[in-house]
């Protein structure tokens, strides 16, 4: 069996985005529930290269998976700065504390 | 068309990022005591408001539908009028922000605000007209981001932060989930391109397992955006966080330009009805898929609006309702539907900014968000008459009472739906259903406001510049309101040019 087909690619960030998305449901932390979107974006960026090098044939795909890469960055600043806020606040950043928002 | 070429087109977005960028820099030069709410408000209205002037030149002047920026965005007639409905509500937010206690007095962030704002109308004008998945995929966390800062940028209470966090949360899963789809799709045709996507499928007769799994992920993105059913748990959250002002813009600007997207990537990547060209195994129907949704939708927002005691909590889940019915029209997978969803938004626009601009003049003068806030405010002096009489217009026209803009907007979603044809009739019963339970909430907040004779709280107070400002804006978009009730022929041509993209 080859390694390197497009199988084993696809198989990888199937199980790269799963494992995001546990982590998501599962993590109490509201850093470990980012960490889990982290690895659902870095799922994609994979696939866009991937699928960039192997099917399409062209590096469209790979541009896109920088701009993933990119934009989790961005996207890594504003949700630090809003747990800085939520630290002050409870002195801890437990998702369970954010209960005030109900129905 | 090449970038030299483009840039005609893309006139008013240019000028808006111009516009930001010498904004960020003039404000380095403004000592921050001297720079007042008024001041960067007001810059930054001039600057959406020339942005809309572009845009308007440029939806008269440029009717064809053109790939520009090598096929990245697209200038057509759908994106323009959305962008200009986009525009719109992006001036109203700025409007009621400073008119909004929580942001205009004392509040010493105003600069950064105003450009997050102006931003955000950027972010949303690129992800109106993306043609391409990298630009909507831009465009779209380009809109996000500046929400997710919005929504907590007034750190007033405990709310403001968990909306904020919650918001960032809930978004960041879903764009995550919709690039995935995306990835997939482009794994599936080899392009990124939206009718190189479509030549794709249609040439190669493409179905499976891949090709359902990435409709699904890409619905569950744009479906957060759009608040629709599965994915709305974040809306009332971050509806009742935000600064107020921001609340109103959130229902109306960012869920229109879902509502574009949508379309666009619905209709021109998986295609219109029985097209000639495309054989049917590359046909995905989605129309079922919506139609379920879009009851459903409807159905949740409704019944979780009824025992909601907060005034933004309530108009957060009638949104949510709201964008159950315009996802009506979107099933019906007909060029009627898309103008139907056109001319929804528009009156939408008028009748649920006016609801919530009287939230804001109540949270002005009592601080409070509460229904037990309206009791009586009919019989309060001529000022708490004109205000509840406004909320009741807006409130009757957001039920879909007769002489209300908001009842023909709700018959062409219906016919939309019934052209379609009697497999859709089941959806159209279950919207009357829907708008008589939605009755039932709306018209207990007028019996509040009229048949309370138990006049609580305080008078209101005296009038002031800004009163007088909040009342005159309440006036004209109750006026529109009402004349589109009776008159809405000039709406319905424009609706009706938002068709042609199809072409």
């Amino acid at each position: 069996m080859e390694l390197t087909g497009i199988t084993s690619y696809i198989i990888i960030s199937l199980i790269l985005f799963l494992a995001g998305l546990l982590t998501v449901v599962s993590k109490k932390s509201i850093i470990g529930i980012f960490l889990g979107i982290e690895l659902i974006l870095n799922s994609a960026a994979l696939n866009f290269a991937a699928f960039s090098r192997l099917t399409a044939r062209n590096l469209e795909g790979q541009m896109v998976s920088m701009f993933v890469i990119v934009l989790a960055a961005a996207e890594a600043a504003i949700a630090l700065a809003l747990l800085l806020a939520i630290y002050k606040r409870y002195r801890d950043i437990n998702a369970d504390n954010l209960t005030t928002l109900k129905w | 068309m090449n970038n030299l070429e483009s840039l005609t087109y893309f006139a008013s977005e240019g000028f808006l990022s111009v516009y930001i960028i010498l904004l960020l820099a003039a404000s380095l030069l403004i000592r921050k005591e001297q720079g007042t709410p008024g001041l960067y408000y007001s810059l930054g209205i001039f600057g959406l408001a020339v942005t809309l002037a572009l845009e308007i030149v440029a939806c008269a002047t440029r009717p064809g539908s053109t790939e520009i920026f090598h096929g990245l965005l697209r200038s057509d007639s759908l994106g323009r009028l959305f962008k200009i409905l986009c525009l719109v509500s992006g001036i109203l937010f700025l409007l009621f922000s400073l008119l909004a206690r929580e942001t205009s007095k004392r509040f010493r962030d105003s600069m950064e605000y105003t450009v997050l704002a102006l931003s955000l109308c950027l972010g949303m004008m690129l992800f109106i007209a993306s043609n391409n998945i990298l630009m909507l995929y831009l465009g779209m966390e380009l809109l996000s981001f500046t929400s997710y800062l919005l929504t907590g940028f007034v750190d007033r209470d405990e709310r403001t932060t968990e909306a904020a966090v919650k918001y960032l949360l809930y978004g960041a899963v879903a764009s995550g989930v919709m690039i995935y789809g995306f990835s997939l799709l482009y794994g599936l045709t080899g392009s990124l391109d939206f009718s190189a996507i479509r030549a794709y499928l249609v040439a190669n007769q493409v179905s499976g397992s891949m090709l359902f799994i990435s409709i699904a992920f890409i619905l569950t993105g744009l479906g957060f955006k759009i608040a629709a059913f599965p994915f709305h748990l974040w809306s009332p959250d971050v509806y009742e966080g935000a600064p107020t002002a921001f609340s109103a813009f959130l229902s109306v600007g960012p869920k229109a330009a879902g509502f574009a997207i949508l379309m666009r990537v619905l209709y021109q990547v998986f295609g219109v009805g029985a097209q000639a060209e495309a054989p049917p195994a590359a046909q995905f129907d989605w129309t079922f898929t919506i139609a379920v949704l879009s009851a459903l939708t409807m159905t949740v927002g409704n019944l979780a609006a009824l025992p909601q005691r907060n005034i933004k909590r309530l108009l957060a889940y009638s949104s949510i309702a709201h964008a159950g019915y315009a996802l009506m029209a979107v099933a019906s997978r007909s060029a009627f539907g898309i103008s139907a969803v056109f001319f929804y938004f528009a009156v939408y626009l008028l009748m649920n900014l006016a609801a919530f601009l009287v939230a804001i003049v109540i949270a002005n003068e009592y601080y409070t968000e509460r229904l037990d806030g309206y009791e009586g405010l009919g019989w309060k002096g001529p000022q708490g008459a004109f205000l509840a009489s406004a909320m009741a217009i807006a409130l009757f026209s957001l039920a879909g009472i007769p002489p209300f803009a908001g009842f023909i907007g709700k018959v062409y979603l219906l016919m939309a739906v019934i052209k379609k044809g009697p497999g859709l009739y089941w959806l159209a019963v279950v919207a009357v259903l829907n708008t008589v339970i939605s009755l039932f909430y709306y018209a207990r907040v007028v019996k509040m406001m009229f048949l309370s004779k138990r006049v609580k709280g305080a008078p209101l107070s005296a009038m002031t510049t800004e009163r007088y400002v909040s009342y005159a804006v309440l006036g004209v978009l109750t006026f529109l309101t009402l004349l589109f009730g009776l008159y809405w022929t000039p709406l319905d041509s424009l609706s009706k040019l938002t068709m042609n993209f199809l072409n």
